[in-house]
């Protein structure tokens, strides 16, 4: 394993834990794909994106970002509970679980250990996980 | 080694069918180019310099995930102009930032109606409302990647119905430009002002002139 890869049982801690790994070795990398389970919040790499600053508040984090033009302002993507984060230069950042994903007006959360459901401006749905990570912001 | 098109000769009068324009052959570039570019572009080899700024490890995705199916890296020999359908001066995201630039884009001009562009180019509908038509101009020595259109999943698009999905099109090619902000001299586009907002149900046209 490498020194990236964190168990899946993560310590109650996890989001701070998650928090300082991110700061250390994933900020200002740029990713131009964001999902959430199986769904794209975004058109994949329609734009790109990087983390300017990242911060644990309990079990939540919260991942500031901003366009990689660096125009526009900043957006605040939080994970609750996160576990089993890897990050990888070929992947990108993910989070195997987690109990709820937000970025604006997209939100998914898990509904039990095998389905998550998303509300967005168009509606609210559930689907399966089949495997899919909780976040995946990827390259 | 070159990028290749996955499908096999089995599919050919398939191919032809559906538009006909692109031959699997091995060759010259022109045959390996869809009938829009020929002469217009030349096929670039992994080992070509200009090859890795292409990046099309970011266009090229995964089935039901959206990007293409497969792609070719291109060096454009002359201009080229390159069209792409955004939501609109008036609707801007969370950052405050209009979708009128991005990494997708296509060498064929909007034509049939909004929808039939969605399918097309397998655009889910929280992606991008296609309300707006730009066209830019790809400059002779861009780097770019050119390829059939992935399918989109339901699950993808996160539609609540399950209904919103689109297969792959191996004949409207897309056309990724990677990171177009950091590349002013290649993808030049004129102001805003000379956009126009289509008519949906011709969006080669614009909304006034219906």
């Amino acid at each position: 394993m490498s020194a990236d890869n964190i168990p899946a049982e993560s310590p109650p801690d996890a989001a701070a834990q998650c928090a300082q790994h991110v700061h250390a070795h994933w900020l200002d990398r740029p990713f131009g794909v964001i999902r959430f389970w199986g769904f794209s919040v975004v058109r994949p790499n329609d734009q790109s994106h990087v983390l300017v600053s990242v911060l644990a508040q309990g079990d939540r984090l919260d991942l500031t970002l901003v366009h990689e033009s660096r125009q526009g302002l900043a957006q605040v993507l939080s994970i609750w509970s996160p576990q089993g984060w890897q990050i990888d230069a070929a992947q990108g950042l993910v989070v195997a679980r987690a109990a709820r994903v937000s970025l604006g007006d997209c939100v998914a959360w898990a509904e039990d250990d095998t389905h998550y459901r998303v509300r967005t401006p168009r509606g609210e749905g559930s689907f399966p996980m089949q495997s899919a990570p909780a976040l995946w912001l990827g390259c | 080694m070159l990028a290749r098109h996955a499908l096999s000769r089995a599919f050919l009068p398939l191919l032809v069918l559906l538009g006909g324009c692109v031959s699997l052959d091995s060759g010259s570039d022109d045959e390996r180019l869809p009938t829009q570019l020929q002469g217009k572009a030349e096929v670039l080899s992994s080992t070509d310099a200009d090859y890795t700024r292409a990046a099309i490890g970011s266009a090229v995705k995964p089935a039901g995930q959206g990007g293409i199916v497969e792609g070719t890296v291109i060096r454009l020999k002359q201009d080229v102009a390159v069209w792409r359908m955004w939501s609109g001066p008036n609707k801007k995201n969370a950052a405050g930032l209009t979708n009128r630039s991005g990494g997708w884009w296509s060498y064929d001009a909007p034509k049939g109606t909004q929808s039939q562009y969605r399918t097309a180019y397998e655009i889910c509908n929280g992606w991008n409302d296609l309300t707006w038509v730009a066209k830019c101009t790809l400059k002779a020595g861009s780097v770019v990647v050119i390829g059939p259109g992935q399918s989109v999943s339901a699950q993808t698009c996160g539609d609540p119905t399950g209904q919103e999905s689109y297969p792959a099109n191996h004949k409207d090619w897309q056309t990724y430009v990677d990171k177009p902000w950091a590349r002013q001299t290649e993808l030049v586009c004129p102001a805003e002002t000379e956009d126009y907002e289509a008519n949906p149900s011709d969006i080669s046209k614009p909304k006034s002139a219906s």
